[in-house]
């Protein structure tokens, strides 16, 4: 496999990770500094699956996905009810917790020396298939009414609970899909590197996911798309800077924050609109959709 | 039977009573006004009968049923729509959005249907958004600015387009605060026409409207049944006619001395 597949390979399981962020962070505003976690239980479960008891590579992503769900919703119990400041506390904690449990149970995970011997099994076609699957099961989701019931819990929390929404409810439905995309982008992840070791997952690793949500546009699944591909990609042309490569990425960052505060992209979306303002193409020709 | 019963709520901010022994009842098709000099607790009798605040003492009915401890969202979902002073509209979402917020609770499918679109949200989808224009076309919301950002409109515009939203939960009791707050006297005209016109559309749906105002004028011409209240405490209720010779009221409202 040529460097160019395997950089395209990681960009694209980046974009699906922060995807799975922007569901929570970008449309319901919960800022989520928990999400690597998910891409760990992710790439753990269905690596141990996958090492230790032989289980096939499609079965132990969608067994690593449930389990992920499951942990997810016990997290979400008490913390759906919290706002915002302290819902980013709260999973904050929760990702250094499990990184600590998978650095101290040796015997289970391999620890800090991490899981090694994950069948090689993720190829750019697995990877690219994926990442339309997940952009039309999230695009098909933000266009319905719970899309619609995110944004407005993000927007006013109150004026959306007296419009009938239950707003813990829905925190919950969201962050659950949101834990099923990033705990899936966890298992690609495991099955592409082949080893994985608890310190991938760190908080670190989660503010990156979120500052990407921010970069492309806090309501722009488009400018998620693109923003982390360009930011993803970035890091690796900035390679030549050496040592000031973190200098130059973070240089950018903050003019982004000062200048464009809503992202990049902000709210602008590739859709059937965009084909009607900027080609005239009605858009019930490309998009069967209704108007 | 009364659509709506409020037995003797009061609330305690701190050591401060906001609403004293509170009472009303609200039949079918009728229109109430509450009246009150600023901070007399107008604002919030309606957080507390849609559940924003809760009751310090007292207790709620609608239709027969306790509605006493139940959540907003529960409230609204029977039927009591409510509209914001201060707007809370959704920055984020088109006018039309915000409008169908307050029908998504009736769409009937679930999050697995959403990710797929099976024809049933497509459909789901046809009729919220159907309601949506509806409802804006009865408060005169032109339909150019259906999809723009609402803080994109005018002020009166954006006023209407929360008159729209409370009316897309298609309630039972609409209750209105301050509607004619920064209006000017043109666009209160138009408002007291909307009103009337809501009330004659939803006639058949037993709507009752109670309504926040600061203006006498507006208050005076749309209600049959007025509540005043003054530092949290009902001082006077009745027609408009009673209310205009009452003695508190007119001491509460222009001074001892008259």
């Amino acid at each position: 496999m040529s460097f160019y597949q395997g950089l395209i390979i990681l960009v694209v399981i980046n974009v699906i990770a922060v995807i799975g962020t922007f569901l929570l962070t970008g449309m319901t505003g919960l800022l989520s500094f928990g999400q690597a976690s998910f891409m760990a239980l992710g790439a753990y479960i269905s690596g141990m699956l996958a090492v230790k008891f032989n289980i096939p590579f499609l079965l132990a992503i969608l067994m690593a996905i449930i389990a992920s769900v499951f942990v997810g919703f016990i997290i979400a119990l008490p913390v759906v009810k919290l706002r915002r400041d302290y819902f980013a506390l709260t999973t904050f904690a929760f990702g250094e917790f499990l990184k600590a449990v998978l650095n101290q149970s040796v015997a289970i995970t391999g620890g800090a020396t991490g899981l090694a011997g994950i069948p090689f099994k993720v190829n750019i076609w697995i990877v690219l298939i994926s990442l339309i699957i997940v952009i039309l099961l999230v695009r098909n989701f933000r266009n319905s009414k719970f899309g619609k019931e995110c944004l407005a819990i993000r927007d006013d929390e109150l004026a959306a609970r007296s419009c009938g929404i239950d707003s813990s409810r829905k925190k919950m439905t969201v962050f659950l899909f949101s834990v099923a995309v990033t705990s899936f982008a966890g298992c690609l992840y495991g099955f592409y590197t082949c080893y994985i070791d608890p310190s991938m997952f760190g908080w670190t690793k989660s503010s990156e996911l979120v500052i990407m949500v921010f970069f492309g546009g806090l309501n722009s699944l488009t400018g998620v798309i693109i923003g982390t591909t360009f930011l993803t990609l970035s890091l690796e042309i900035l390679r030549f800077t050496g040592a000031w490569r973190m200098f130059v990425y973070v240089l950018i960052m903050i003019i982004l924050i000062d200048f464009r505060p809503q992202g990049v992209f902000g709210n602008w979306e590739l859709d059937g609109r965009t084909f009607e303002k900027f080609l005239h193409i009605p858009s019930s020709i490309i998009f069967k959709k209704e108007k | 039977m009364n659509l709506l019963e409020i037995r003797n709520i009061s609330k305690y901010f701190g050591g401060i009573l906001a609403v004293d022994n509170f009472s009303m009842k609200v039949k079918e098709n009728q229109l109430i006004g509450i009246i009150g000099p600023n901070g007399a607790g107008k604002t919030t009798i309606f957080n507390l009968i849609s559940g924003i605040t809760k009751t310090t003492s007292g207790k709620k009915f609608f239709k027969g049923k306790e509605i006493t401890f139940l959540k907003p969202s529960q409230i609204s979902k029977l039927g009591i729509a409510r509209t914001f002073q201060n707007l809370r509209l959704f920055r984020g979402l088109d006018v039309i959005s915000n409008v169908e917020i307050a029908y998504t609770y009736r769409m009937r499918y679930n999050f697995f249907q959403a990710l797929f679109w099976p024809p049933i949200v497509l459909s789901e989808n046809k009729k919220s958004r159907n309601l949506a224009k509806e409802s804006l076309n009865l408060v005169k919301v032109p339909t150019k600015y259906y999809h723009e950002k609402p803080t994109n409109l005018p002020y009166g515009l954006q006023k209407r387009v929360d008159l729209a939203r409370a009316l897309s939960l298609l309630p039972q009791v609409l209750l209105l605060d301050e509607p004619a707050a920064g209006l000017n006297p043109y666009e209160v005209i138009e408002l007291i026409d909307i009103i009337r016109l809501i009330q004659k559309e939803y006639q058949r749906q037993n709507l009752s409207i109670i309504l926040v105002e600061h203006r006498m004028e507006m208050i005076m011409k749309l209600c049959e049944e007025i509540y005043v209240l003054n530092f949290g405490k009902t001082i006077a209720k009745g027609s408009p006619e009673h209310i205009q010779s009452d003695k508190n009221v007119l001491s509460a409202y222009l001074g001892g001395e008259y």
